[in-house]
């Protein structure tokens, strides 16, 4: 992974420069990666494009298969005006900012804890990984127990404070943070893996310097350890933001989008759309604006990392 | 610019678009080979689960046509799974499945999208004088049937036998008595809640929604189809009572995230003592394992005081419906055709407990007395969903969401009412997603 491909806290001149390498190596990496890209154009590129090219169509479907007529952006200006699209939209974007938020903080304390074990870290990082590696949509099912209003886990724990076991999936609020506990649970360790990937490289003699200017712990990790974890935590969260974005089987199986719609995201309004109500060209309209949002949220993130790391160097 | 894709194309397109991958199935042999045609049958379970009748029905097929074997292809259980999963499949102009089972409500929006081949102009006029003119009217659209009824299914109201008998109640035949009689035996701590029902955001709520408007005087749509009938005063008070259900503690809060097992659940675990639910639940409810085995009773729906006594239940069930690019079309119609025979439709209601859709077969003495069930459909007043319409899908969504965010306390009944209204008119016109 990229992560240490260039660490920073170094000088400009001790990196490497992009494409810096000679012409030669560089043409035999290309023959080289060509059969995986001509797979990824396949199966990635070509439907992207030919989604795209069915957003700006009007789809007519017929017993001949699809035909697709008037070049327009009709289908952008019926999802636009959709207010079912902008509750979906606004749920995915709270959705994203809180769950990356959350697993951010927690990855980074759980990763602080792991790094200064030194006996049990391989076993305990398997097994942290469990959550992570399990399917999502069994996972989601065996959440969908825990928070059953008859007989879940969860249920039962809230129901001792309240006068009535409360219906966990049955309010837009509570619907939401049991979807957000789901995906911490999941994807927490994987961000802590990340980002203990990112502190092993740090320099142990940065913080021995640091102690013998009589830095304290709590200065050491916020002017110190965070620093230079940057880079290490922009991947992280492009990776989170990706992925929490284009959410849609914890919702599926806990909500199918309830209660209403207050917990739809795009990607499961998206397939909505395009397979239960066979509207092909607005479906596509949903999938290809989808992918333009998380494209720029992405640059953005990238542009904001690599602004801060720039600064320092400056410095 | 018109352009016809090919058909690996629009099916990997399709499927990738939203990172989800087709399946494609290959044609059966072709009709000139000498030995028997196969033709492939995709369908979910239906039926009495404990006997698969897919496969007791293909058997006696095969005994009778031995020039065509079929294939049982296992559908998704999840009805919108499936037919995702048709829909990527035949859009893709795949030959198979050849035959395939759908829900009543696809009817129109299959037939618009090309996905069922027009039945109607490929057997005779008379064929369909044995069935219901309500359900074949259902698997129309625009004057030509596509799909031919395979089973009816429809919603019952079950009661605690033992617990009317225990306090001297009548079988309720309407929602207000149902709420009394509730509220006796809550009273008395025989039960944590009245009736069970399906809340949760789905279709099973359209179902709910679509008989209790109707047994209010009102309606989803207008008789014509044309325009939402929401904002009548029978569906407006129809709606308030269904919102009452749950305010008034007849029916757990937890309603908003019940679909049929939920609710089934509550009941054969004692927590409530209605249910509604479809035609399956009486065996199942009766079964070992359920809580209340043998205590079970069964009646038509309920009908509202404030409604002209319609004991409304929406029809449900399964049409079974054929390829438009099948290879094998004249064996597939020869089976659509058995299927839906009055021996196939007794067969099935001998073993399977479905009801029948062949009326002879339905209303005869000695398939009545199969079970309670079939006994009690005699009294419901089968209402359809607004399916001819092929924005049906749409108008649905627009109603269990907005019935859904209601009953959890997002909207007041007259906000739904003025939701509804424009939601469902929006989706009339095609101008929803």
């Amino acid at each position: 992974m990229t992560a240490h491909a260039w660490p920073p806290g170094r000088t400009r001149a001790a990196r490497t420069r992009p494409g810096g390498r000679p012409p030669r190596r560089s043409r035999v990496a290309w023959w080289y990666t060509a059969p995986t890209l001509l797979v990824v154009a396949l199966v990635t590129i070509f439907p992207i494009g030919f989604s795209v090219v069915m957003s700006f169509s009007r789809v007519e479907l017929s017993s001949s298969g699809f035909s697709f007529t008037d070049w327009s952006t009709d289908n952008y200006a019926a999802v636009l005006q959709s207010p079912v699209w902008r509750e979906a939209l606004v749920f995915t974007v709270l959705y994203t900012l809180v769950s990356v938020a959350v697993e951010l903080v927690l990855g980074v304390l759980v990763a602080l804890v792991l790094e200064r074990l030194t006996a049990a870290r391989g076993w305990l990082m398997a097994l942290l990984l469990i959550p992570w590696a399990m399917i999502t949509v069994i996972s989601a099912q065996l959440w969908s127990y825990i928070f059953n209003s008859a007989y879940g886990a969860a249920s039962w724990l809230l129901g001792l404070f309240t006068d009535e076991p409360p219906v966990i999936l049955g309010t837009p609020a509570s619907a939401f943070s049991a979807i957000l506990v789901a995906d911490v649970w999941k994807t927490t360790p994987f961000v802590a893996i990340i980002v203990l990937a990112g502190l092993v490289t740090i320099d142990r003699s940065v913080y021995e310097a640091a102690e013998m200017d009589g830095s304290g712990p709590w200065s050491t990790f916020w002017r110190i350890t965070l620093p230079l974890l940057r880079t290490t935590l922009a991947i992280a969260v492009l990776f989170r933001v990706l992925q929490a974005f284009g959410i849609f089987d914890l919702p599926f199986v806990l909500t199918s989008g309830g209660p209403g719609t207050s917990t739809q995201p795009l990607a499961l309004l998206g397939w909505r759309v395009m397979f239960q109500n066979l509207n092909m060209g607005a479906g596509a309209a949903v999938a290809a604006s989808t992918a333009l949002i998380v494209f720029l949220a992405c640059l953005l993130c990238l542009r904001a990392f690599r602004a801060q790391v720039g600064e320092e160097e400056v410095r | 610019m018109v352009w016809r894709s090919q058909r690996a194309v629009t099916v990997i397109a399709a499927g990738l678009a939203l990172g989800l991958t087709a399946a494609c199935g290959s044609g059966g042999g072709s009709a000139d080979d000498d030995g028997p045609v196969t033709i492939t049958w995709q369908a979910a379970p239906f039926g009495d689960r404990s006997d698969d009748a897919r496969h007791y029905l293909v058997d006696a097929f095969e005994r009778e046509h031995p020039g065509i074997d079929v294939e049982v292809v296992s559908a998704p259980t999840n009805v919108d799974t499936n037919r995702a999963s048709l829909a990527t499949q035949i859009l893709g102009q795949a030959s198979t499945p050849d035959v395939y089972n759908g829900d009543v409500s696809w009817a129109a929006q299959f037939a618009s999208a090309g996905l069922a081949l027009p039945i109607g102009d490929h057997v005779a006029a008379g064929f369909w004088d044995k069935f219901d003119p309500a359900t074949v009217a259902g698997a129309s659209f625009e004057g030509t049937a596509y799909g031919v009824p395979l089973t009816l299914d429809q919603s019952f109201l079950y009661y605690r036998e033992d617990l009317l008998e225990k306090h001297g109640l009548p079988v309720p035949t309407t929602w207000e008595e149902v709420a009394e009689q509730s509220e006796i035996l809550r009273e008395a701590g025989d039960v944590d809640y009245g009736v069970a029902w399906q809340g949760a955001s789905y279709e099973g709520l359209t179902c709910v929604v679509n008989e209790f408007l109707a047994a209010g005087g009102g309606g989803l749509v207008t008789a014509d189809g044309s325009r939402p009938d929401v904002a009548a005063p029978g569906s407006r008070g129809a709606l308030e009572f269904l919102g009452g259900l749950i305010d008034d503690g007849v029916s757990p809060r937890a309603t908003t995230t019940y679909q049929e097992p939920q609710a089934l659940q509550a009941f054969t675990g004692g927590q409530a003592a209605f249910l509604r639910n479809w035609s399956y639940a009486y065996d199942t409810a009766n079964a070992a394992g359920s809580g209340v085995a043998g205590r079970v009773g069964v009646t038509a729906m309920p009908a509202l005081e404030q409604g002209d006594g319609t004991r409304a239940s929406t029809v449900g069930g399964w049409n079974v419906y054929i390829n438009p690019h099948t290879r094998q079309q004249e064996a597939a119609l020869t089976f659509v055709q058995w299927l839906t025979g009055a021996e196939t439709q007794r067969l099935m209601a001998e073993r399977s407990s479905t009801i029948p859709t062949v009326d002879s077969v339905r209303n005869a003495p000695e398939v009545r007395e199969l079970s309670p069930v079939l006994r009690a459909s005699a009294d419901n007043d089968l209402v359809s969903r607004p399916t001819t319409s092929p924005y049906y899908t749409q108008v649905s969504q627009a109603t269990y969401t907005t019935v859904n965010s209601m009953l959890s306390g997002s909207l007041s009944a007259s906000e739904a009412v003025r939701r509804l209204a424009s939601d469902i008119e929006a989706a009339l016109a095609g101008r929803r997603l």
